[in-house]
């Protein structure tokens, strides 16, 4: 496979060495460079590199960007994504997320002259797969993204409204999670030979993970009855709330807390991540239980207990919905189309004060099926790969055969 | 990286109140159709204009020598990104057109042309939440192959007003599903340049010091990396160039690079033998006039495609497509193709240049993207304020 190589560029290094796949005997299949930028873009991607493997029309190469200071967490947040451990780790060196764009944009271009692939793979929405889907565009390299087609619903764009649309016209093949994001991407002129609606990788992941978070019961470790309290998670949508809005909802939720139990879930990376918090301290002053550095498996056993969950971000939306249980969204309008149309998502306005009105359900969560959340985008993403970019492939992914 | 301080305010006579406008240049075409926009808006005195010089194209004496030309004004800001791989000069642009922007606080950036420093320093403005206005906004070649081709439909997808010079530029940005009520059809901001140099440009007759007669000559310009960095290729153009040379004089301004790879293979002794004029690049004024007085143009520039339509001069474009479908339709412009024994065919048409007029391609269309900028961005209260 890769090989050890150190990646030389601006403010970047490989760190730390990580096992490296030997190279076997002479192998001619088409390489495919998967680019990842973080935990998020893991649980994204995990189900089609899985599927790739099993039918084995490709050579998979792995890089995994990270903020120098996250590199060695990501492993820790998904210990079992259930893929190929990385290649190389691209460590993205810089003091605010515009350096770190360029270093990946520079560090991305390296990796491809090295790697040479046929096809390169970026998910989500991340400053890493925009960085590296210029960089492939750039050396002619064919390119797919997972989570096409998602736009923000009005505010001022976000930079992760920026990285969505850019990444869109950059690729080759754009796999979008539903019928509604095709479509989207259709409405822009992208040809509809490029658009494939293969469903929701990351319900992929949750589906595999789904009864060993059931099992993890992580709500009792927080003293919570199963089904009784609500689940918060905020600051992590698009476009970013506003410290006036955030301030609100914290009063909110303290709120909420007198009459029902309240967890807040902080995630890395968002403005109240700081140790030294107001939020944080106005949220323990009531009470309020926060759950910081949750893995993967442990927030998805905090959802799976939930009685209701308060959010604005959109994979969490998507989330609540495959394993139905009650979700509110912050906000006007959502992204997440699919949620308010088959799922369980319901939009409670942009006044944060409604946080303070939503109840748990008190009984198990029923899941309503979405089309194509079935736990088998991966395998379908993996098909419209092979039958773009692999030759004489008769056999698909061989793994019905 | 930050750019060198402030060394002077382009219009300091601008109050202090007015809103800031930031305009990029990277490279040579940029200061063409950039000079006039900046001339035009500080005519209307509603902005403070910054101009920053991100320094892509590396050749100091080059472009020294096309600001002088244009009178263009003295760069506010020089990032020196220099030159390097399309990921390392992008990213060197995005931070340190960043730091210009959290610097200046502008209410709107105006970027030009496809080049890397337009695509990022519409990035960086576009993660500030600063508007974007994209001159030459909506050309397509269809080819994503040409580094161009990308900047220019990621720089669109970015820009919150769209300024175009054709009919077929709004198409294509309809097609890719841009709101209509950014796009503005304002003309070509490169003839407003041309036509404000076209007198002293041709008052030089650059082409009497190269001992070739007017309208009996060709002047051929090439500069894309696919004809000029492959060694084969370059010789096959190269033999065609000397074959032509036997019908037509011929006038071959060269790049110190590609200069340094046609000697490498003996090729350049060759032009010289075959009696090609093999001239060092010239300014933005002695270029006009070679091109004014020329009998016939091959180039696989954007430009040349669009100045030779305006002056008249046939001018035959030396690759597979163009993303100026107008200078086919309406201008002087014929496709050759990329196979370089085409070349040797071209011949000077020796009659006098019958210039087709394109539609707002009337030197007037920097007042226009003014009028748009100071609409929707000027300190609207500013103007008349001295009347």
């Amino acid at each position: 496979m890769a090989g050890h190589r150190i990646i030389s560029g601006p403010g970047l290094r490989l760190v730390p060495p990580q096992p490296i796949k030997t190279s076997t005997a002479a192998d001619h299949r088409p390489i495919v460079l998967h680019a990842l930028g973080g935990p998020d873009d893991v649980v994204l991607m995990a189900s089609l590199v899985a599927a790739l493997e099993r039918g084995g029309q490709f050579r998979q190469v792995v890089v995994h960007a990270c903020a120098a200071d996250t590199a060695v967490t990501a492993d820790d947040l998904l210990p079992d994504p259930g893929m190929p451990a990385p290649d190389s780790w691209l460590s993205v060196e810089g003091d605010d997320r515009t350096e770190q764009l360029a270093a990946m944009l520079a560090g991305f271009e390296a990796a491809l002259l090295d790697e040479e692939p046929d096809l390169v793979v970026v998910a989500g929405a991340g400053d890493a797969a925009l960085a590296c889907a210029l960089a492939a565009a750039k050396q002619g390299v064919a390119l797919a993204h997972v989570e096409s087609g998602l736009r923000q619903t009005g505010g001022a764009p976000s930079l992760m409204a920026l990285n969505r649309v850019l990444t869109d016209r950059l690729a080759d093949t754009l796999l979008a999670f539903s019928a509604h994001d095709a479509n989207q991407l259709l409405d822009e002129g992208i040809p509809d030979s490029r658009v494939h609606a293969v469903g929701h990788t990351g319900i992929d992941m949750l589906r595999r993970h789904q009864a060993a978070a059931l099992a993890r019961q992580a709500w009792s470790s927080y003293g919570l009855p199963v089904h009784g309290y609500v689940l918060v998670d905020l600051g992590g949508g698009e476009p970013e709330l506003d410290a006036e809005v955030l301030g609100a909802a914290v009063d909110a939720v303290a709120r909420l807390h007198t009459h029902v139990p309240a967890i807040v879930r902080v995630r890395p990376g968002t403005d109240w991540a700081p140790a030294e918090n107001s939020h944080l301290t106005t949220l323990a002053a009531a009470g309020v239980r926060c759950a910081t550095d949750l893995s993967y498996v442990d927030a998805l056993s905090l959802l799976t207990g939930a009685g209701a969950v308060v959010t604005d971000a959109g994979a969490l939306q998507d989330e609540a919905s495959a394993v139905g249980v009650a979700c509110h969204t912050l906000g006007e309008d959502t992204a997440r189309a699919a949620t308010l149309l088959h799922g369980t998502n319901v939009l409670i306005g942009a006044d944060p004060a409604a946080i303070a009105e939503v109840r748990p359900t008190g009984e198990p969560p029923v899941a309503a099926a979405i089309e194509l959340w079935d736990g088998r985008a991966g395998e379908r993403a993996g098909e419209t790969l092979v039958a773009h970019y692999v030759l004489h492939s008769d056999h698909g992914l061989g793994v019905r055969a | 990286m930050s750019g060198q301080p402030v060394m002077a305010v382009s219009n300091p006579e601008a109050r202090a109140g007015s809103p800031t406008v930031v305009h990029v240049v990277g490279a040579r075409p940029n200061f063409v159709k950039m000079a006039p926009v900046i001339s035009a808006l500080g005519r209307r005195d509603a902005f403070r204009q910054v101009v920053v010089h991100t320094g892509q194209h590396y050749d100091r004496r080059m472009s020294d020598e096309v600001l002088e030309d244009l009178d263009f004004p003295e760069p506010d800001r020089l990032l020196g990104v220099g030159s390097g791989s399309h990921g390392v000069q992008t990213g060197k642009v995005l931070v340190g057109f960043e730091q210009v922007l959290l610097d200046t606080e502008p209410s709107l950036v105006v970027v030009a042309g496809d080049v890397n420093s337009t695509l990022g320093c519409a990035l960086a403005a576009s993660r500030l939440g600063i508007p974007v206005a994209h001159v030459e906004a909506g050309l397509r070649s269809f080819d994503w192959s040409m580094p161009e081709e990308i900047n220019r439909v990621l720089t669109d997808r970015l820009s919150e007003v769209l300024l175009t010079h054709s009919p077929e530029a709004a198409e294509n940005l309809a097609r890719e599903g841009i709101p209509g009520h950014g796009v503005h059809y304002v003309g070509n901001t490169m003839i407003d340049s041309l036509r404000r140099c076209e007198r002293r440009a041709r008052a030089l007759e650059t082409w009497r010091g190269l001992g070739v007669a007017e309208r009996e000559y060709v002047l051929v310009t090439l500069h894309r990396p696919q004809n000029v960095d492959e060694p084969t290729r370059l010789a096959a153009i190269a033999e065609a160039l000397a074959l032509l040379a036997v019908h037509a004089p011929v006038v071959f301004p060269i790049h110190p690079r590609t200069r340094m790879r046609l000697a490498a293979n003996g090729a350049l002794e060759h032009l010289e033998a075959a009696g090609v004029r093999c001239v060092e690049p010239v300014g933005y004024l002695a270029f006009l006039s070679l091109q004014a007085s020329a009998g016939a143009v091959v180039t696989d520039s954007g430009g040349v495609q669009e100045e030779t339509s305006a002056l008249g001069v046939r001018c035959f474009t030396f690759r597979p497509n163009t993303e100026r479908p107008v200078t086919l339709t309406h201008g002087t412009n014929t496709m050759l193709g990329d196979d370089p024994r085409d070349i040797a065919e071209v011949r000077p048409s020796r009659g006098e240049p019958t210039p087709c007029a394109i539609s707002l391609w009337d030197g007037h269309a920097s007042e226009r993207v003014a009028d748009i900028l100071v609409a929707r961005y000027g300190d609207v209260a500013a103007i008349g304020r001295d009347a």
